[in-house]
């Protein structure tokens, strides 16, 4: 990611103090914008203020305020100009922008029937700056193969360790193949563009050169549709959990397709208590069970353990017992 | 003889401006039916597609004519570009080097880029009534002027001959 690319984004005002100030592209994680409060940067697992005269600094008295018209210039850019194009996406409270990053939204929500309808009076602006780890996945892909197929794999993880990077990194691995490993047509159910990071239904993120992505669908019809139309040999979803995905899922096993799900939770055990999840769990569905945990703040989470669908243990961290 | 023959071209050098100003007005006609396919397939573009402005005027500009698909093409141009400037200025700056190519007069370009420069505003839906209101303003306007073309290409001929003819006799 270049620093042009991320000056763009913004407004004039911005542009200038963010051209003034040293920030590194590649550490970036996010830059936040507030109608009335302080501009702020997130680099490196660290906060920072900008000031108007264009440096980072911890002290808020010396921060660049952020105006309403700040605000809407931003998204008017951010948007090109379209807002309308990106309804369905700001209904659920962000757009993706060009290079796969997420642009989150808060304001004023218009309700109708009891659904959010749209956002008006956009105050708040969170962009996140998209970072593809590749190879992030090099560590579990022995475990999640075998005799040159894949296994239905379940990947749970709390929020914020990283389980959507280790999803895209397993997807594109398996969509590339290697040596051993022949290249699998890999279908995505992409529901909030975190996967691919699609912009005008282009994926942003590399997710393998035999890989088809559905953005901004539902899962559960996406699932299907891809079964209907794209004749997928994996299909990858992120975070599955009601109704609908548990019954798209047994449609997708059905078909013979194999399986790459990720699930919020910390142990198998915890996922056993969802309803839904159990009936999967107990029927061996799953062949591989691969559990993130949290590392320190502003790091991506590590592999903890990974068990196959009998429970036995296959890796534990710092101790390999396959 | 030489008398005669500037007085020849003199009179046809009238009748020739008058044919053009004849011209010009009906080109006016068609330019303002060229306006009209512009938010047609934007309202298209917007409605169908949710295609953003820029990859909808881009789309747009390979179904229309010289000078408008230059206009229309600089416009997505600068859209992609995101210099940080408002789309109405990009739309009033890029409209400047195109307006003497054409036919239409300040108050058509005006009423155009009114109706476009409410894009990008609100839902769809709004985009769309904003557009399918400039495109009837325009249509009615077109209206008014086919109705009073025959009347204005006999004046604008008339004129062209009789302008001629009295310049002839004041010259000779």
């Amino acid at each position: 990611m270049k620093r042009e690319e991320v000056i763009r984004l913004f407004p004039e005002r911005i542009r200038k103090i963010l051209q003034q100030a040293y920030w590194n592209p590649q550490g970036l994680q996010e830059i936040r914008l507030r109608a009335g409060k302080p501009l702020i940067l997130w680099q490196d697992g660290q906060e920072y203020f900008v000031a108007e005269q264009g440096f980072l600094t911890r002290h808020r008295e010396q921060a660049c305020i952020v105006s309403q018209e700040d605000i809407r210039r931003t998204m008017e850019t951010v948007g090109t100009y379209s807002l309308y194009a990106y309804e369905e996406e700001l209904k659920q409270g962000f757009l993706t922008i060009q290079g796969g990053h997420r642009v989150g939204v808060a304001g004023k929500a218009i309700m109708e029937e009891q659904k959010v309808k749209g956002l008006s009076q956009i105050s708040c602006i969170n962009i996140r700056f998209a970072h593809q780890i590749t190879g992030c996945a090099d560590m579990v892909i022995p475990y999640v193969t075998e005799d040159g197929k894949l296994c239905h794999t379940l990947i749970i993880s709390p929020p914020g360790c990283g389980k959507t990077t280790l999803l895209r990194d397993l997807v594109r691995q398996i969509s590339d193949g290697w040596e051993t490993f022949p290249g699998n047509t890999v279908g995505v159910v992409d529901e909030r563009s975190e996967i691919g990071g699609s912009y005008q239904g282009i994926p942003q993120n590399d997710v393998g050169i035999r890989t088809d992505v559905l953005d901004c669908c539902s899962k559960a019809e996406g699932m299907v549709m891809l079964l209907r139309s794209m004749a997928p040999q994996v299909i990858a979803v992120d975070e599955i959990g009601n109704y609908e995905d548990i019954r798209a899922i047994e449609m997708t096993l059905n078909s013979g397709c194999k399986l790459l799900a990720t699930v919020h939770g910390s142990s198998i055990d915890e996922i056993q208590k969802k309803p839904l999840l159990e009936r999967l769990i107990k029927e061996h569905v799953f062949e591989r069970y691969i559990i993130l945990q949290k590392e320190t703040a502003g790091k991506i989470g590590k592999v903890r353990e990974i068990y196959d669908e009998r429970g036995t243990c296959l890796y534990q961290r710092q101790r390999s017992v396959c | 003889m030489l008398k005669v023959s500037g007085a020849l071209l003199v009179f046809f050098a009238g009748w020739g401006m008058g044919n053009w100003r004849s011209r010009q007005y009906q080109q006016r006609i068609k330019d303002l039916q060229i306006l009209q396919l512009i938010i047609s397939c934007l309202i298209g573009e917007i409605s169908y597609a949710r295609n953003t402005l820029p990859e909808a005027f881009s789309r747009i500009s390979e179904k229309v004519a010289s000078p408008f698909r230059e206009y229309l093409q600089s416009v997505a141009k600068r859209l992609k570009e995101q210099t940080g400037e408002t789309f109405v200025r990009i739309l009033k700056e890029q409209e400047q080097t195109v307006r003497e190519k054409t036919s239409l007069r300040e108050e058509d370009w005006d009423l155009f880029l009114q109706t476009l420069g409410h894009l990008g505003y609100l839902d769809a839906k709004m985009q769309i009534q904003l557009l399918e209101s400039g495109r009837t303003e325009l249509a009615m306007r077109e209206e008014k002027l086919r109705h009073q073309l025959p009347e204005q290409k006999r004046v604008w001929q008339s004129l062209g001959i009789l302008g001629g003819a009295f310049l002839v006799v004041i010259l000779i």
